[in-house]
Parts: C-alpha cells; structure tokens; sequence
C-alpha cells in the first residue's frame, strides 16, 4: 500500500574491481534488477551510495548520470530492448552518436560484423530473430566501448542453444575489450562463467 | 447488481479514470462534437423561424403578382370579386433630391393601403399604420430620412415633381432583408406618378398586385387566376416568397451546417483513437475479470456506464461552449437578415447532446464487445498478442452515425453523402501526399542518414515506424488547416485579386432612364467639369418569344438563372458598329454598313450557350407592340469585369432604331467631382445614378459576413484535427516512454530526447501545413481561373500560414501529450511500459 515503504535491498556492500567479471544471482523479488539499477543510476537509493569510475553517481543529477552512462557504461537486457523505428546499424550507432562520436557509423559497423551480422544490418528488430537482436544489442553494448557493461539475464528470452551461443560471444568480446562486466542471472551454469559470483536473497547479500 | 450500485461503482471508476489521458481526449472531442452541433443546430433553428415568421412580412401579402408590363384589370377584379384586399403597386428605382443631397431610392406608387401584411408604415403622421401617403406626400424609411436629413414635413424632389414628407416609416414593410435592398424605400400615391415623368415606354418599372384575405379563399383564387396569367407574370405566395432571401439564407445554413459537421467529423476520429486505447488499457483487467468469473456483460455495463457519465458530462460543456458559439454566429448572420434573429428553442442543444452520445457509443461499444475475446489465459501469460483490430468495426459503425448526422444535417441524401465522400476525398489526398513524402524521407534516410543529428534521425524513425498513425495525424491536422487557411487567407488573397483586376479607372457609375433628347446634352455637362463625355447607349426592352420557331418556355431550363433571364425582358440595344472595346466577336461577323437595316443581332456568348443559340439562330421577340424576327450574326465574348455598359443582345438600328428607348451610360467619377452628379441630376431629374463602388462594397461585405460566420467554424475544425494528433500521439505513448527509458540508458540528454519528440512533431505538423498550404492555394487558383477568372497570386502568408500553423499545433498539442516521458528516471519508463 501507499505510505508503508517496502525495502527491497538493505545493507549491501560491495566492490567490484576494474576488469573483473561478476555475476549477481538469487531468487525472483531479491532484488537483483533493482541493485543493477542502482549500480547503473537508472534508479535512486532511498539512502546509500554507488561510486563508478571514481565518481559519486548520486552526488550527480539525472542528466550528468546520463552523461556518464553515455561515457562509460554498456547494457544489455534481457528483452533487447532495441527501438523498433531502427534499423540494426542505426541501433548500434546510437549510443556513439548520442556521445557525439563522428565515426559512429563506421564503429557500428565494425562492431555488427563483429557479432556476425554484417549482412543484416539494414534490417529493423522485428525482422530478426531473438538471438539475433541479442547479438546487435551486445554489438550496441560493446560499440561505446565501455568500461562497464550491465548485463540483466541477457540470455533469459532465448532457448537453450541461442542463449549459449549468446553467451559465449558476450564472454569472447568481454575478454576482447577487457570490460568490467556485471551479469543478473537465474542461470547457474552462466554465473559460473564468471569471476564472482554475488548471491542475494530477500535483499540481502547471502555471498560474495 | 442494482442500477445504483453500478452507478456508484462506475462513478468510482471515473474519477480513477480522468487521471488518464484518454478520458481527458475523450471528453475533449466530445465537448468540441456536441458544442459544433449546438452552434449550428441553433443558428439554423433560428434562421427557420425568422423565415417562418416574416414569409408574410417579406411579401407584404399573402399573394402577389409580378410582371414587367402592366397587370391585366381583370386579375384585380377577380380579388375584390372574391372579397380580397388589393393594392396595385408600381415599383422602380430613381433618384430623390433634397436640396442638393440626392439619394438613389425604390419607390413605391401604390394606390391602396400598403404593405398589406407585416407591420409596415408605423412612423409620425400617419393616421392608419399602413394607409397609402396621400396626393402630394410621401413616406420614407428612416435610412433615407436620415441619409437626405429630412425630417416630416419637409420637400423632395422627385423626377420633375415636389412632394411633401407625410411621414417616415421604422419597418421594411414589404424588404426586410436589409442587404438585398440596395435603395431605400419612398412610397408615393398613384395619382402623383404621371407628373414625375418618370415612367417613360422603356423605363424600368415592376408591376405589382398585392392581394390579401382569408387562406380559403386566397387558395381558390389563385388556382383559378393562375392558369389564366399572361406570360411573364409570376405569382408568389408565403410558401414562395422572395426565393432569392429564402434560397440564400437556406444555403447559408447549409454550408454552415456542413462546415460544422467538418469539425464533428475530426472530433469522431479524435474519440475513435482515445476510445481505442481505453478499451487496449483494459485487456489485462478484463482477463483478470473474467479469470474471477465476473459475468461480460457485468463488466462491460460498467464500462458503459463510466463513458456514458464522461459523455453525459462532456456533452453538457459541449453545450454551454455551443452556446456561446451560436451567439456568436448569429451576430454575424444578423447583419445578413438585417435584425436580430428569433430565440433559440432548446430542441437544437438537446439533439446536439444526444448526437454526441450517440457518436461516443457508435465509437466505443464495438471495441468494448472485443473485450469479450480476451482470454483468461493472459494472467498467465504476458507474451499473448495485444487484440487486433480494435477499430474496424468501430469506424463501420462511426462512418454509419456520421452519415445518418450529415444526411441529417444537410436536409438532402445525396447532399449528406457528397460531403462525407469529399470530407474522405480530403483525408485521403492529404493521406496519400502524405504517404508520399514520408516515402522521399524513408529513401533519404537510408542514404544521409550518417549527414543527420542524433535528434533528427529518432524523431524521423518514430514518424516512419508508425506510419499509419503519422499519416492519420497528417490527414487529419492538414484536413483542419486546409479548412481554415481557405477560409481565411485564401478568400482574402482572391477577393484582393478581384478588386486589383478592375482598373482603378473603371466605371463606377451608371446612369439609367436618359431620354433620348438629353443625351446630346451630355458632351457639356461633362466638359464644364473637364471630364471626357462618355458614350450612351439606346436601350429597349423585349422579351424572347422563340428561339428557331421553338417558343421559349421558362420551366424547360433547369438552372434557375437561366430560368429568370427569360422569364424577364431583355434589354436590347442597337449599334452600327462595334465601339465596345471589352468585346471581342467568337463566332460569325459583325454587320456591314449594307446590312444596317437588315433584321441581325449579336448575341453574348454566355448566353448563347445557355438558351442553345448559335451563328444563324433566328430569334422572335416581342417588343413594345410588335413582335420581330431576327437573325444571329455574331456571338460575342464580354469582359464583364471592365465595369462598361454592356448588352447580353445588340441589333442593327434598322431592328430597333424605331422603337421607344431610354438611354444608358457609364463612366468614372473621381472622388473630387461629386459636383457632376448634382449638376446631371439637376439638369435631368429623370435620370437614375447607380453608384457601383457602393453596390460592390455591400456584396464585399455580404460575403465577408457570411464567410467569417464559417470561419469561425473553421477554427473549431483545426481544434479538432489538433484532438486526433494528440489522440494518435496518446495511442503510441506506451511505446514512446519505453524509448525514452532505453535512450535515457544508453545515455541520452534530455536535451536530445527533447530535440526527437520536436523534430518528430515539427516534420508532421510542419508536412500537415505544407500539405494545406499547398492543397488550400491550388483551390484558390482553380477558383480564381475558372470561377472568377482573375490573375491569383498567393499571398506569403497564405503558403506560409500553414506549415507555421500546423507546426506550432502539432508541438504545443504532442507536448502536453507526450513531453512527460522526457524527465523521468529511466528504470520508470521503462517498468511502466
């Protein structure tokens, strides 16, 4: 109901070093999403703090977290969340245009042939498959080069075999580009991919 | 469930519901819907019964008889042997002259009491309200009185006569309506008229019979007098009188009406829209619903129930801003029936009110009954695809109620379904130049996509990915401003043609009723004031018996001005040579000096082809007290527009040179040399002067009037094409907030989502004003070639009023619609969504 507050995360403390790969696991209603809005600015703390590259992300305003997410930080979720008025090419020159690169497009579509989709990269989401649209958000994710990239069970709409082919690029041009990566999964066999595993329950860390 | 409790819960729900946009557009299109409806409804009932009441007032009679000839003794015999009140009324424009004042003016020579219906002389002096002026005075109206400064008991001139003011009437009598009465009215005795020697053979005089009594009897005389009438007497009862009023009146209210239905038409696809996204709003409540086994028909009771109170609600501001609209409307009609309208009756706003319900329910019931559809299953499953085809049966049902409204509206089936068909025609031209532009830029966009800014590129991808609604909105905000910018600035472009296509030294007065021993004196008269003497021109009056031995019969010609050209006399002249310089002969030869006294004319080519005459014709007609056969020699061309005096039929003087003429001339008077005209007047009191400037200045404001009346409606018109963009914007608002939050994730100021959300509304709004701009002049030129046939040349503000106009709606309304999804956090956009 209105007016009692509902805690969703409480007592959370944890770093995460440059480079390192984590995955953050637990039960629906843990709290996974909201720690990666928070780690991310999406979202404000009731009380506490995030620090990203050495910077206070809720001493910054919305427009200067968007500015910093725009300069150091990649996402991919787990329904793609690609703009349907674009096409491939255009959703991965997105970010880099909204940074004001001017070699946007041609970054683009280096970063499509990197996950195999030179050839389709006049083609809108609706005319690709799942896997394929996850490959042109993972290309849109690693096209800013960030140093940070969120992942939200990037492999969570795809059957077994696209989401193990998903996850396997997302590793390949993690170790590629040395990005710090941060994975929400229900998939135990992913989290194990990675470095560290986080582990909440009722909003709660349970282990580290 | 009891009737109250679904009232309670409904009501419940309503005011949950007024937070959401769609209840908001919903209202407001009903609002605009029903306030059209009241406006127009109530003016045209108002119009209705002023016309009802005066059909005995605008006839001065229960029936009356009209010819150019003097009536035959026996039609007034017959009256007074039925026990009918006559009058035998003589009517003819002339000048009047007070002092060195003259004024044109009607009179009226009657020798009975006068009007015999209608409150007509009720001014000082006059013993019985409508007994006639007794020997020696006269009455006139008050606009005359003041315009001369006379008051009762004062001298005019009239022709060669002095009369005394008896007294000065305050009603039209037998001409109400002000701007169809050019002159003012004088009414005099019958037994003054000889001595004013103003009626001459060839004067242009209408003889009038006015009769009165019981309706029984005024029945059965006229069938047994009308079949008996000469040609060229027409007889006119209340149901008929003055056609001219009636007809334009009732095309007014038409073309209101229609004009009217132009805004209720938007503001159905406005309701369509928002309709749509209430019903798409309660899929998921409506599984859940059934998924407890609440009973369909439960729910969409309620549903029902909720729209109704919101319409009830909207449809009581629909009329109140009606209202206030009909007030405004019938200020500007008034100037046109020249007093202030009837009251309303509250019929027209109930109807309207009850229109718009029915409109709200035409719209919103076929989408409620989809709901039925849903399966319960979608409490389980959110991947189920959305329902489809939300507004299919909705518009078969819209477009049925909108065509039995406008069948309604317009008093005329096919009246009714033409506007529909050209309300659709509009839509869909703007639809399809629309679809094509949109096309150009999907093509640019591949290739300059990279040139583009980040701002332009989303705001282009929006408009592109949903195109049908882009092209609805369009269609939509171009069809509003179209109406407008035709109304408004069009009209103003081409009646500023029209008036710089006549010279600024064209004619712009005519003198009449000249005899043919005064025109010698017109050289010297001119001279003395150091003007060019103009040239006259002999004029005698006939009427066309037969065309190629066929006899000309009025009711044979379908158009109605065909029909009263010849029902009247013609005016005919004579010339040995073709001296008009706005004449230009199309077809045969003008005649040689050896044909003068052959029997030949020329024929207007107007005309011509309207009565089927051609080179080599042969023409019968009757003139003073002989009838002549007479050939066509030439057909002519005539630019009316020149202001010179022209003739529709022009003879050889050996046809005409015989007869009884009076004379005519035309020329500019500059405003300096006013003199002139008192000095002709004074010097020939018969003579008529019509000025032309003032005549056109009227018929200029006559059209002004009537045009701002629609205009005004044309203003609703675009709120309402403003509605649908909002509307279609609400529609995609879902999906738009989700892009917000994925842009704001990936980074994007506000700065660039604001700069999408603009460029996305500019380019419709922008695209909806060209595409108005561009259809609105193309109708000016066609009318201003065709119709008017003067040069048109768009005015800037014409071509640039509309992309303006529809950028600055199109943004201010998106706005309001869709601006919130700029400036909040991200994870919210996106979760809401």
């Amino acid at each position: 109901m209105a007016g009692t507050p509902l805690t969703i995360l409480d007592d959370i403390g944890l770093a995460i070093n440059a480079g390192e790969t984590v995955a953050v696991t637990g039960p629906s209603g843990s709290g996974k999403s909201t720690l990666l809005g928070l780690l991310a600015g999406l979202d404000r703390p009731s009380s506490g703090e995030v620090w990203l590259d050495g910077q206070s992300l809720f001493a910054l305003d919305e427009e200067g977290r968007a500015a910093l997410r725009a300069r150091a930080v990649g996402f991919v979720f787990q329904n793609f969340q690609l703009l349907p008025g674009l096409t491939a090419l255009e959703n991965v020159s997105l970010p880099l245009e909204l940074a004001s690169r001017a070699d946007a497009v041609a970054e683009a579509r280096h970063w499509l042939a990197a996950v195999g989709l030179a050839a389709r990269e006049q083609h809108f989401p609706t005319q690709l498959s799942g896997g394929e649209q996850q490959r042109v958000a993972l290309a849109r994710a690693f096209a800013g080069q960030p140093r940070l990239l969120f992942a939200d069970e990037p492999t969570g709409n795809l059957d077994a075999r696209t989401g193990a082919q998903v996850a396997d690029l997302l590793f390949e041009l993690n170790r590629a580009t040395g990005t710090t990566l941060v994975l929400v999964t229900h998939d135990s066999a992913l989290a194990r991919r990675c470095d560290r595993v986080i582990a909440l329950d009722a909003g709660r860390l349970v282990a580290a | 469930m009891t009737l109250s409790e679904a009232m309670r819960l409904a009501l419940r729900g309503l005011r949950r519901e007024w937070r959401s946009g769609e209840s908001l557009l919903m209202a407001l299109a009903l609002t605009l819907a029903v306030a059209a409806m009241t406006g127009v409804g109530v003016v045209a009932q108002r119009v209705d019964d002023s016309l009802q009441a005066r059909a005995g007032q605008l006839l001065g009679a229960d029936l009356v008889f009209s010819s150019e000839r003097p009536l035959p003794a026996e039609l007034r015999a017959a009256a007074q042997a039925a026990s009918l009140a006559t009058t035998s009324v003589a009517a003819f424009p002339s000048m009047v002259t007070a002092g060195t004042a003259s004024q044109l003016c009607e009179v009226r020579s009657v020798d009975g009491r006068f009007p015999l219906r209608g409150d007509g002389a009720s001014g000082r002096g006059a013993a019985d309200s409508s007994a006639p002026p007794a020997a020696g005075t006269v009455a006139i109206d008050r606009t005359l009185a003041v315009q001369l400064g006379l008051s009762s008991g004062d001298i005019v001139q009239l022709g060669y006569s002095r009369l005394r003011v008896g007294a000065i009437l305050e009603a039209r009598g037998d001409a109400a309506l002000e701007v169809f009465n050019v002159a003012p009215r004088l009414v005099m005795n019958q037994s003054d008229l000889q001595a004013t020697g103003l009626i001459a053979p060839g004067s242009r005089v209408r003889y009038r019979l006015l009769v009165a009594g019981e309706p029984e009897r005024i029945a059965s005389y006229r069938s047994r007098v009308e079949a008996t009438l000469p040609a060229g007497v027409r007889v006119q009862g209340l149901q008929d009188a003055r056609p001219e009023i009636r007809n334009t009146l009732q095309r007014a209210r038409q073309f209101l009406g229609l004009a009217g239905m132009a805004s209720v038409v938007l503001a159905a696809v406005a309701l369509l829209l928002a309709v749509q996204r209430y019903v798409g709003r309660r899929v998921d409540e409506a599984a859940l619903l059934r998924c407890w086994g609440v009973p369909f028909r439960r729910t969409v009771t309620l549903h029902l129930l909720r729209l109704l109170m919101l319409g009830g609600l909207a449809a009581l501001a629909g009329v109140a801003l009606g209202l206030a609209l009909q007030s405004l409307l019938a200020l500007q009609l008034a100037a046109l029936v020249g007093e202030d309208l009837p009251p309303l009756r509250w019929t027209a706003p109930v109807l309207a009110a009850a229109n718009g319900l029915v409109v709200l329910m035409a719209t919103a019931v076929p989408p409620l009954l989809r709901l039925q559809q849903v399966s319960p299953l979608r409490v389980l499953r959110d991947d189920l695809p959305p329902l489809r085809g939300l507004g299919w049966g909705a518009a078969v049902l819209l477009t049925l109620a909108l065509a039995g409204l406008l069948i309604v509206q317009a008093g005329d089936w096919r009246l009714g379904l033409f506007t529909l068909g050209g309300f659709a025609a509009a839509l869909v031209t703007a639809a399809v130049l629309g679809a094509s532009v949109l096309w150009g830029l999907q093509r640019w966009r591949r290739s300059a996509s990279s040139a583009a800014g980040t701002g332009w590129r989303l705001g282009l991808a929006a408009i592109l990915r949903h195109r049908r609604r882009s092209l609805l909105q369009l269609a939509a905000l171009a069809v509003g401003i179209m109406a407008l910018l035709l109304l408004t600035l069009v009209r103003s472009d081409l009646i500023a043609a029209w008036q710089a296509s006549v010279p600024s030294d064209a004619p712009n007065r005519f003198v009449i009723n000249l005899r043919p021993d005064q025109v010698p004196q017109l050289p010297g008269l001119f001279a003395a004031h150091r003007l060019p003497s103009p040239r006259a021109y002999p004029m005698v009056r006939g009427r066309l018996l037969a065309i190629d031995g066929r006899s000309v019969d009025p009711a044979a010609y379908a158009d109605e001005n065909t029909r009263r050209l010849v029902e009247r006399e013609f005016n005919l002249s004579f010339e040995s040579h073709l001296a008009h310089a706005d004449n230009r002969i199309v077809a045969g030869r003008w005649w040689r000096e050896d044909e003068l006294d052959q029997p030949l004319v020329s024929v207007e080519a107007g005309v011509a082809s309207k009565l089927g005459i051609d080179v080599g014709s042969r023409l019968q007609w009757a003139l003073g007290g002989r009838d002549v056969t007479v050939q066509v020699q030439s057909i002519r061309e005539v630019d009316w527009d020149s202001f010179g005096v022209n003739f529709f039929v022009v003879a050889t003087p050996g046809v005409l040179a015989g007869e009884p003429s009076t004379w005519i001339t035309s020329f500019h008077l500059p405003a300096d040399r006013g003199a002139l005209e008192r000095d002709l007047l004074q010097a020939m009191p018969n003579a008529t002067v019509l000025n032309v400037g003032e005549l056109l200045e009227r018929i200029r404001s006559l059209i002004d009037r009537l045009s701002a009346a629609v205009a005004t409606l044309a203003w609703l018109t675009m709120a309402a094409g403003t509605l649908v963009v909002g509307a279609t914007l609400l529609l995609s608002q879902d999906d738009r907030l989700r892009e917000a939050g994925i842009l704001r994730t990936l980074g994007a100021s506000r700065a660039q989502l604001r700069g999408a959300l603009l460029t996305e509304l500019a380019l419709i709004g922008g695209l909806a004003g060209t595409i108005a701009s561009a259809c609105a002049t193309l109708a000016g030129v066609v009318l201003a070639s065709r119709v008017l046939d003067v040069p048109y040349h768009p005015g800037a503000s014409s071509v640039l009023a509309g992309p303006l106009l529809g950028i600055g709606l199109a943004v201010v309304s998106g706005w309001l619609v869709a601006g919130r999804g700029v400036s909040r956090p991200p994870l919210a956009l996106i979760r809401q969504s």
